[in-house]
């Protein structure tokens, strides 16, 4: 008997299709996809004010630094993606950081990227 | 006739909203867990207080995404009531059904205190049993009241008659005193003070009961 599906002892023998990209041990077809390491800094808007901010820089002033004119704080989100190539990765990433890293009508945000 | 209540991971406010709407007001009220879509058979939404999901990234961000929220996207575009309470309030400028965003308090300090607040607009369905300049007496209980919005949409608000109420004296910086906002249409309304937390004349007033009234009127 060497039929391949059905209630039989050698189920473990059927044997799968191998999908090109699919990173499995021993897959002739297997592609690398490239990776990407990004970092996103979201930062508030000029308009808006920073009381925590405004707070650590009156920290800064009782620590003894002096001439701290400006300081504002921001977020900065590190990410890895795999994707086709990078304007693909770019577009990934940008819809992300407009539509939920950030929030526009508060804040900016820049991406740094490279490949990995 | 009855009012939904979502529930997000993280909500506290739930049980609060809905003491006041069914337990003082006798509104029939059901619970809707976040991952519910089903809608049907409920002419009022109320988005409650909490930190839901956390509040992680930014307040209300995450809860952006809930299913339930797809469905409520609808439902207000249907013209179905939504009544967006504190935490509720960040959720629904975040989905965009309200503009602007909501930001730390001036002072940084979490402020759990009395607000005294002006009706600004008895437009909607939501104020128009007040009268104009109206004054009640809500709680606040928010560290993230602050309300932000461009010049531009603040000028929009005020020429809609979008300001439903403003702050006798502001506790957190909010840009003209807001303290809560309705959409054009009028069937959204957001506001950070608690009118759940103001039915029952047990915890200190009833002034709360203008807005669950409405839910329904």
């Amino acid at each position: 008997m060497h039929c391949a599906a059905g209630p039989f002892f050698n189920v473990h023998l059927l044997i799968r299709p191998r999908c090109p990209g699919l990173p499995r041990f021993n897959n002739p077809y297997e592609v690398t996809v490239p990776r990407y390491q990004a970092r996103v800094l979201v930062n508030l808007r000029s308009s808006v004010l920073d009381p925590a901010g405004e707070a650590t820089r009156s920290a800064a002033f009782r620590l003894g630094v002096d001439g701290v004119s400006k300081l504002r704080i921001g977020k900065s989100v590190e990410l890895e993606l795999e994707a086709p190539d990078e304007d693909e990765a770019r577009r990934r990433l940008e819809l992300l950081s407009d539509r939920l890293l950030a929030n526009p009508v508060i804040e900016n945000w820049t991406l740094e990227l490279q490949q990995s | 006739m009855s009012v939904g209540v979502v529930v997000f991971p993280g909500s506290n406010c739930d049980r609060d909203v809905r003491w006041a709407s069914e337990g003082c007001l006798g509104i029939p009220t059901r619970y809707l867990w976040h991952e519910e879509r089903d809608l049907s058979g409920l002419d009022a939404v109320v988005l409650p207080g909490g930190f839901s999901y956390g509040d992680y990234l930014r307040c209300g961000a995450i809860a952006r995404f809930a299913p339930v929220l797809e469905s409520l996207v609808d439902f207000a575009a249907r013209g179905g009531r939504v009544l967006g309470i504190c935490n509720g309030f960040q959720v629904l400028t975040e989905l965009g059904l309200l503009p602007g965003a909501l930001t730390r308090n001036r002072n940084l300090h979490f402020i759990c205190e009395d607000a005294e607040l002006e009706i600004a607009s008895v437009r909607t369905p939501w104020t128009n049993a007040a009268k104009a300049s109206d004054r009640i007496t809500l709680p606040i209980a928010h560290g993230e009241g602050r309300y932000q919005c461009s010049d531009e949409t603040l000028r929009q608000l005020q020429e809609d008659d979008c300001i439903a109420f403003r702050y006798l004296s502001n506790p957190n910086g909010s840009v003209g005193d807001i303290a809560g906002i309705t959409n054009a249409e009028g069937n959204v309304l957001g506001l950070m003070p608690h009118p759940e937390r103001a039915c029952d004349a047990v915890t200190g007033g009833v002034d709360g009961r203008l807005l669950i009234k409405a839910l329904l009127s």
